[in-house]
């Protein structure tokens, strides 16, 4: 006759693996949170304050110092890029047949003025009523830093790249102001 | 008595047979914790580089940018190819690509109601850091998003309008060009 099974065969054997339940339950919900509230489409900002007139005598001053400095003027209209600055021949950049701004060769007329006077850190630009924003933000690209092929180009490690820490390098005329408002 | 022990024996491989089944039901979950966690280190490091107070508005096409300067939290003026919104309030419409007149100071350029709005926006900014024991001092920061195809009439008078209305410290949105 078969024995009857004992009881403490039947007692429930404790878990011998780890529990992952309550784990899955915590990455679920933190991933829920940050789906929510991660900002997916990568926003970066661009500095355009307004021009002032200098008025405190520490202004005054700065002024007077930045008389070394070359001052440029970027005008943008429908057709063409002009580019002023003082002591210098300007240069216009006229829209090519396929209707594109011919951005390179402005980008290269901006290296050389650097190359003049390397203190010089600002630009002004003065876009006409009809100038698209998309194209005025090009322009703004364009002169802000250094690009690859450019002489005094440094290339950044993976660490740098594409990190708010790498527009110390390669700067160009990393300050631009509007004007004509 | 047979009877009895070939139905204890019956049982016994019905027992295995039953803990066979149940061992080939049971889900996977390694493979799906493997998944989670890869997504959430994922999400983990774009998190915190990513400031999260800054939205995008609505039927608005931002242009791309070369910059990597991040958003800065600060007050928001939303300019739509229909709309200025300051603040997600409305303050003018835009018809035929321009400001109508009516929403115009006797300059032609100064938006009455953006004036009106972006001071008040000013003395309670100075209000609050009065009050507050940090001394701060009010900077005229202001972050535009404007719509890529926008004409720059119509933002010349929205930036003119902040410029007399002391929020010089104009900063432009833009969408992080992929350079990849």
């Amino acid at each position: 006759m078969a024995r009857k099974p004992s009881a403490a065969s039947n007692r429930m054997k404790p878990l011998e693996g780890l529990n992952i339940a309550p784990l899955i339950d915590m990455v679920t919900c933190l991933m829920f949170f940050l789906l929510f509230f991660a900002a997916i489409i990568p926003v970066v900002i661009l500095d355009a304050p307004l021009p002032k007139i200098a008025s405190t005598a520490a202004e005054i001053k700065q002024a007077n110092e930045d008389k070394n400095k070359l001052e440029i003027v970027v005008d943008v209209n429908e057709t063409t890029i002009n580019v002023k600055a003082n002591g210098v021949a300007a240069k216009s950049f006229p829209r090519g047949a396929d209707g594109k701004y011919p951005y390179v060769d402005y980008h290269k007329h901006m290296v050389a003025l650097k190359k003049m006077r390397p203190t010089t850190t600002d630009v002004t630009l003065v876009p006409t009523d009809a100038v698209v924003y998309e194209t005025f933000i090009e322009v703004m690209d364009y002169a802000r830093e250094l690009m690859p092929g450019d002489e005094g180009y440094q290339q950044l490690g993976p660490e740098l790249q594409g990190k708010p820490e790498a527009m110390q390098y390669n700067r160009l005329f990393p300050e631009m102001s509007i004007g004509g408002v | 008595m047979t009877g009895g022990s070939g139905g204890g024996g019956g049982s016994r491989s019905g027992v295995k047979r039953r803990k066979k089944q149940h061992g080939s039901g049971e889900l996977m979950i390694a493979s799906m914790l493997d998944i989670l966690m890869a997504v959430l280190f994922f999400l983990l490091k774009n998190y915190s580089t990513v400031v999260t107070d800054f939205s995008v508005g609505k039927d608005i096409s931002l242009p791309y940018s070369s910059s990597l300067a991040p958003p800065t939290p600060s007050l928001q003026m939303v300019v739509t190819q229909q709309a200025i919104i300051l603040d997600d309030k409305e303050i003018a419409p835009i018809v035929n690509g321009d400001i109508p007149k009516q929403f115009l100071h006797g300059d032609g350029l100064t938006i009455t109601k953006l004036f009106q709005e972006l001071r008040a926006q000013k003395e309670k900014t100075e209000y609050i850091q009065k009050k507050s024991d940090e001394n701060n001092s009010f900077t005229g920061t202001i972050v535009m998003q404007a719509d890529k195809n926008l004409n720059f009439n119509v933002l010349k008078k929205v930036i003119y309008t902040a410029g007399v209305s002391d929020f010089v410290m104009l900063k432009l949105a833009a969408l992080k060009k992929d350079n990849g």
